[in-house]
């Protein structure tokens, strides 16, 4: 028969030597080199868990120790064997107690009795493939618990059906002011301001009839404070221990929205002085003109030194029209924020 | 007898301005004077029995009406005897594409309004009157 060539590092915790070689043997069959180490008590098993030195694969434990057993002893080795696979070993069959014990987190549950060389084997490897497994997952679990709870947007699932919040993040907690479990014992309702209920009733039911995973609208929220802010929410479907929900990415857009208004404000108010440019203070440089214009025709070749000053004020009205027009060509090249925004003409 | 030309402008200054031009270029013109875009409308109702052609100096912007509320007034009066020349002060482009939209507008000047654009104004005049 050919062995498992792989290295084991097995704690045997087992008061009974004769239990110990017993098992070291059956390990033998079919495991070519198995590292074992020995601790026939608690206290001992203890020093070596906690030696950073020792790394194991797989912990054999007798559950009736001189200085502890039972559940006590279970309790205080799993919490000292860091995630490790744990075996209980016992000399009684006691059903109850065995399906107690792989509660409390053992891997399996052996009787010295029915023990078999294969039996060991096979508990040996299932372990530690089903922990590897259960570590993985785990990690898996725990990376994305952390996407969710580090986004630095606020992130909150919400019962489709009943609207709680069923888990919310830290920066919904800071953005928003209500803490962990007043957000919990909120509902989506209870963020929104009263007169915008409705647009809520109506985003609700628009979701129902639409299957795209991700979905991007535009809301007010109240905060604690009672403060409104406006956010930018995108929203998937998610399933949340079994229950219907959507998992929210909230964006806040408030100062945007706010940076953009002024900026059209400014605008229309730039806009309006371009105008007044071109309008209101061409008219009376527009009569100077005229009035210019005559009096060079008046005083036509009987005045020469009338005519040229009357030059100078002409020159000086040309060149304060051509301004005028080179503000007014500037401002009508700008182009209007709002698309539908008429052009400004004269009434 | 040539043909009316009723001169629109709520500046009393350029009113005289134009008046004394048209005194130098063309002595004969019959002009009729208004400062408010309202007073020639009752004044070119009165002429409707006429059935003679007539010309209009009409700026852009009266204090009582924009020259653009004219307009629509004079052709929702299915006018066909009124010929505008606009002229305004303002030197924005879309003035003229809108004047376009008037078939009724024969010319556009913009203001200062000199010997050489009363001038140009007198050939319109002249081009746009059937010899009779």
């Amino acid at each position: 028969m050919k062995k498992d060539n792989k290295t084991y590092h097995i704690l045997i915790v087992e008061d009974n030597f004769g239990d110990f070689f017993l098992i070291e043997e059956y390990l033998l069959d079919y495991i070519l080199s198995p590292q074992l180490i020995h601790a026939s008590s608690f206290q001992e098993a203890k020093s070596i868990l906690e030696d950073s030195e020792n790394t194991f694969d797989v912990v054999f434990l007798d559950l009736s120790l001189p200085d502890l057993s039972g559940e006590k002893l279970i309790v205080e080795i799993l919490e000292i064997s860091n995630g490790l696979p744990v075996l209980a070993l016992t000399g009684f069959s006691d059903l109850d107690f065995s399906i107690k014990s792989l509660a409390l987190g053992v891997s399996d549950y052996l009787l010295k009795d029915e023990l078999t060389p294969i039996i060991l084997y096979k508990s040996i490897i299932y372990a530690i493939e089903r922990n590897r497994y259960f570590d993985e997952l785990q990690k898996s679990e725990k990376r994305y618990s952390e996407l969710f709870h580090l986004s630095p947007l606020p992130m909150w699932v919400y019962d489709l059906n009943t609207l709680e919040f069923l888990d919310v993040n830290k920066a919904a907690i800071v953005h928003y002011g209500y803490d962990r479990q007043e957000f919990l014992s909120k509902t989506l309702k209870n963020i929104r301001p009263p007169e915008d209920l409705s647009l809520l009733e109506d985003a609700l039911e628009a979701n129902k009839e639409r299957n795209s995973l991700f979905h991007k609208r535009v809301f007010r929220h109240l905060k604690k404070n009672g403060g409104i802010i406006k956010v930018e929410i995108i929203s998937s479907p998610i399933l949340f221990n079994e229950r219907e929900a959507k998992l929210v990415l909230v964006n806040d857009i408030t100062e945007k929205v706010h940076y953009i208004e002024t900026i059209e404000t400014q605008n229309r108010t730039f806009k309006e002085i371009s105008w007044i440019q071109s309008h209101v203070v061409r008219a009376p440089l527009a009569r100077l003109m005229g009035l210019v214009n005559l009096l060079e025709n008046e005083a036509n070749e009987s005045n020469p030194e009338l005519t040229g000053l009357l030059g100078f004020i002409k020159s000086s009205s040309v060149e304060l029209d051509d301004i005028i027009r080179d503000i007014s060509k500037k401002s009508e090249s700008i182009s209007p924020l709002d698309e539908n925004e008429p052009t400004i003409t004269d009434n | 007898m040539s043909p009316q030309l009723l001169i629109i402008d709520d500046d009393e200054v350029l009113l005289m301005i134009i008046e004394k031009i048209f005194k130098k270029v063309n002595p004969e013109r019959n002009l009729s004077l208004f400062s408010s875009g309202r007073s020639a409308l009752d004044r070119l109702e009165e002429m409707e029995t006429d059935q003679k052609i007539r010309f209009l100096m009409l700026d852009i912007n009266l204090k009582d009406m924009s020259g653009w509320d004219f307009l629509k007034e004079l052709e929702s009066q299915n006018d066909q005897f009124s010929k505008v020349i606009l002229i305004t002060s303002s030197v924005s482009q879309n003035n003229l594409e809108t004047a376009k939209k008037y078939s009724s507008v024969i010319g556009f000047f913009e203001k200062p309004i000199t010997f050489d654009v009363i001038n140009q104004i007198e050939n319109i005049i002249e081009s746009n009157t059937p010899i009779s």
